[in-house]
């Protein structure tokens, strides 16, 4: 806009001091006071500060979390054409632990201004992006990802203003035309000087009509001048402070740190990840070592340009793993999201209609507030659970989901104190009696008599001597005569 | 607020919109493709995986 009027303006000051007639003439000092700051700004010849999205982006492009993978994967790109670029992939992933089987088919399209991208998996769920460069500056961009159930597709509109020394954005996840629901993002990034760029995000939440939230983030990055260290710092006023710092030091080597601090009246969380990046001719290896004590390390190696050989690997450390149920990845919600997605669930959950996601999540943290487990640690990370939470979190989401008519418990209390221990049995036997939910019988496995006398109805003893049903669960003191 | 009609439309609007977009998304991207690139490739190419 600024460029546009300066010709105009020095045009007019030269050649007729005398006021021309013109429409702008009443608010022509704004814009004279316009242009003054404009051409001010422009002066100082502030670098363009990158967008909020890429505060971090070299930070992730060094650590190997976005590229970590577990089970064997093929890629197979076919180029159809270079200029416009037209791509098709077929993706192919066996044998992981966290993820199914699957297979993708992806078609990319690009030019200068358009850029069309397209995947479908084997379950026929689609993810598209469109984006679309209006002019120099502005960038168009939408997301969606599609699935055969209509409450699991996401839309995401977003528009990028990119100026000369400031960038802005707007975004819209999943907006409701009807009642303005959704989740809106706006960004803002300006460069102070020619090191120092500080902006903020306000993230406005309207999950329902009635309901609306609104939080504001702040931003600093700070960029050395010859561009070979960078350091970001965010700021959520509920006490989330993200920090990264990135260094080149030499054009095959770059490291990277990240700290995420948490300090939450409920909670207080830190944890610090330091990676490595080394590029070699053919080949690029990364390394990353976090403070829970994991380390990991991804190799890539392209033997031709279509054809890259990865392996990757991560050790945990401090967690003694085997021993609960951390072998599972991600948080507790992940697994919940997961179990609704096998085949054997929608099975079983199709006559009922109460079973979607959505309900089925509301249900678990219901079910696990009553075991005292408080809604957030749904969203924490298994390897960050206690044994007794997540015990609780476990028997929760098996009694949500109710779809199993007998419940198979080997010690489910064995990390749980007496009261915890007695909410959960008062829980579990309830809903054996109860008519309304699918659960009939529980085969309860306990080495506690008390604990039998109080959950059981019918009693089997096992011993080293063999195993008989008993009408009282105290161990008696002449067992049967071994058998065999 | 707009009406109790036009809620119900648009939301029959949207949900068309959402299917045509399920499976026209990635049929739309190869026509484009297929069309504007240079030079044109074979349709085999283009769906096997192997050729």
């Amino acid at each position: 806009m600024a460029s546009t009027f300066l010709p105009e303006e020095d045009a007019h000051s030269k050649s007729s001091t005398p006021i021309v007639p013109s429409y702008f003439n009443p608010i022509s000092p704004f814009f004279n006071a316009y242009d003054r700051f404009a051409r001010w700004r422009e002066d100082l010849g502030l670098p363009h500060p990158g967008s909020v999205e890429n505060l971090a982006k070299e930070v992730k492009g060094t650590h190997l979390s976005n590229y970590i993978f577990d089970g064997a994967r093929a890629d197979l790109t076919k180029s159809l054409s270079v200029n416009p670029l037209f791509q098709v992939t077929h993706s192919f992933a066996l044998g992981s632990q966290t993820l199914p089987s699957s297979y993708n088919f992806g078609a990319v399209f690009a030019n200068q201004k358009v850029f069309l991208q397209g995947s479908v998996d084997h379950e026929g769920s689609i993810s598209g992006r469109f984006n679309n460069g209006w002019g120099a500056n502005n960038v168009f961009k939408a997301q969606a990802q599609l699935s055969q159930q209509a409450d699991q597709s996401m839309i995401q509109l977003e528009h990028d203003y990119h100026g000369q020394d400031f960038s802005a954005n707007i975004k819209a996840v999943n907006p409701s035309p009807i009642n303005l629901t959704g989740v809106y993002i706006g960004s803002y990034l300006q460069s102070i000087t020619q090191n120092v760029a500080l902006g903020l995000e306000a993230l406005y939440q309207r999950p329902t009509p009635d309901t609306s939230d609104l939080v504001i983030s702040y931003l600093a990055k700070l960029t050395s001048t010859d561009k070979n260290w960078i350091a970001t710092a965010q700021l959520q006023p509920s006490g989330i402070i993200q920090a990264t710092y990135w260094q080149r030091l030499s054009e095959k080597v770059e490291v990277a740190a990240d700290i995420q601090v948490l300090s939450a009246p409920t909670r207080r969380d830190a944890i610090a990840t330091l990676g490595a990046k080394y590029d070699f001719r053919v080949a690029t290896f990364r390394a990353q070592v976090d403070s829970t004590g994991k380390v990991s390390a991804l190799l890539e190696q392209r033997f031709v340009p279509a054809f890259a050989f990865l392996v990757s690997g991560e050790i945990d450390h401090f967690k003694n793993s085997a021993k609960r149920p951390s072998l599972l990845p991600g948080s507790p919600f992940d697994f919940l999201v997961t179990i609704t997605k096998l085949r054997a669930h929608e099975a079983l959950a199709r006559n009922n209609t109460s079973n979607s996601t959505k309900e089925l999540l509301r249900r678990a943290i219901e079910v696990g507030e009553t075991f005292e487990i408080q809604a957030d640690l749904w969203h924490r990370s298994w390897m960050n659970l206690s044994g007794g939470e997540g015990q609780r979190i476990l028997l929760a989401a098996a009694i949500s989901l109710d779809t199993a008519e007998i419940l198979l418990l080997d010690e489910p209390t064995s990390a749980l104190d007496q009261e915890t221990s007695l909410l959960v049995e008062q829980a579990i036997v309830e809903r054996v009696h109860s008519a309304k939910t699918a659960l009939k019988a529980v085969i309860w496995i306990s080495h506690s008599p008390e604990q039998s006398r109080r959950v059981g109805s019918r009693f089997i003893h096992l011993s080293a001597g063999g195993s008989y049903e008993t009408d009282d669960p105290t161990p008696s003191p002449h067992p049967a005569t071994p058998v065999g | 607020m707009p009406s109790e009609e036009t809620k119900e439309r648009i939301t029959k609007v949207i949900e068309v919109g959402r299917t045509v977009l399920h499976y026209g998304w990635i049929p739309f991207i190869i026509y484009v493709g297929f069309t504007r690139s240079n030079p044109q490739p074979s349709l085999i190419k283009l769906i096997s995986p192997l050729a």
